[in-house]
């Protein structure tokens, strides 16, 4: 028998293979194996669930390390004028002054 | 529509019905009665967990080959990563090579070329290797073989073109008039 043909023997040796009969507790086995591996989540599902969480985590330590600019509030300033709530005067030198004078 | 999970008598008909076709086509492609019975209870645990991934585009039977054969291909992609790691740090106690694979279903007058057919197989690419099972074992139309593969007839008849080319070379190497002409 030359090589082509014994090639062509081969590559048609398996057809028409017969089916073979399986363990007929398969369905037992299905059963068990259904039990004992809870149903996992695709490590890709996973992952979309993490993201807006880690997205959400930079951006409070990004803005959390970010230093706090002081508002200037002129509004409130002028309420403090207005009614004279400003208590710096009990600090200035004049008021010093005054206390010097009683002792 | 295949929903088993209040019907375990419906689960049980259906394993039935469709086991021998998924074991024979894992076989095949695994070439390992036990890794193949393994994979066929794995197909079937999938079909229990995730019977919405049947939209009744195709026949039930199609969407089991791919089922099948996506998860025989995965097996032998492990396979392979792992002989190809063995290979950058050999352990010292190296498991021995599988005996060749005898399928169980084959007239005994092709069992003994059918041994080199299954061993050339197993050099195939995984997806030509699937190919070739499907349309020379398992006898299954190119049309079928698109659907199960998710592939264009063209892409099917060239993939099993590639499939013959290769197998042709490789059985070449194994003609065992080769060892006769060298001694």
């Amino acid at each position: 028998m030359n090589k082509d043909q014994w090639i062509d023997e081969v590559l048609a040796s398996a057809k028409g293979a017969e089916r073979v009969a399986i363990n007929p507790y398969l369905h037992t086995r299905v059963k068990a194996k259904l039990e004992a591996t809870p149903a996992t989540i695709p490590l890709r599902w996973a992952l979309v669930a993490l993201a807006p969480v880690m997205v959400l985590l930079a951006l409070n330590v990004t803005l959390w390390r970010k230093p706090v600019q002081k508002k200037e509030n002129p509004g409130m300033e002028q309420v403090i004028k207005a009614y004279s709530m400003d208590d710096s005067y009990l600090y200035s030198s004049a008021n010093n002054d005054i206390t010097h004078e009683k002792d | 529509m295949l929903h088993f999970r209040d019907d375990d008598h419906a689960f049980s008909k259906f394993i039935n019905e469709y086991q021998e076709q998924v074991f024979h086509l894992v076989l095949n492609m695994v070439q390992h009665t036990e890794d193949a019975e393994e994979i066929t209870q794995d197909v079937f645990v999938d079909v229990f967990r995730k019977p919405d991934a049947f939209r009744g585009e195709a026949q039930v039977s199609t969407w089991l080959y791919r089922i099948a054969v996506n998860k025989s291909i995965d097996h032998l992609r492990k396979k392979q990563r792992r002989n190809r790691w063995m290979g950058i740090w050999p352990v010292k106690e190296q498991t021995p090579e599988p005996p060749d694979f005898i399928h169980p279903g084959i007239i005994a007058e092709n069992r003994e070329k059918s041994v080199y057919l299954f061993r050339a197989m197993k050099q195939l690419p995984p997806n030509q290797h699937a190919a070739w099972t499907l349309s020379e074992i398992e006898n299954l139309s190119y049309k079928d073989i698109a659907e199960v593969l998710n592939l264009s007839l063209s892409s099917v008849e060239s993939l099993l073109f590639r499939a013959r080319q290769n197998l042709r070379k490789i059985l070449s190497g194994m003609y065992p008039g080769n060892k006769q002409i060298t001694e």
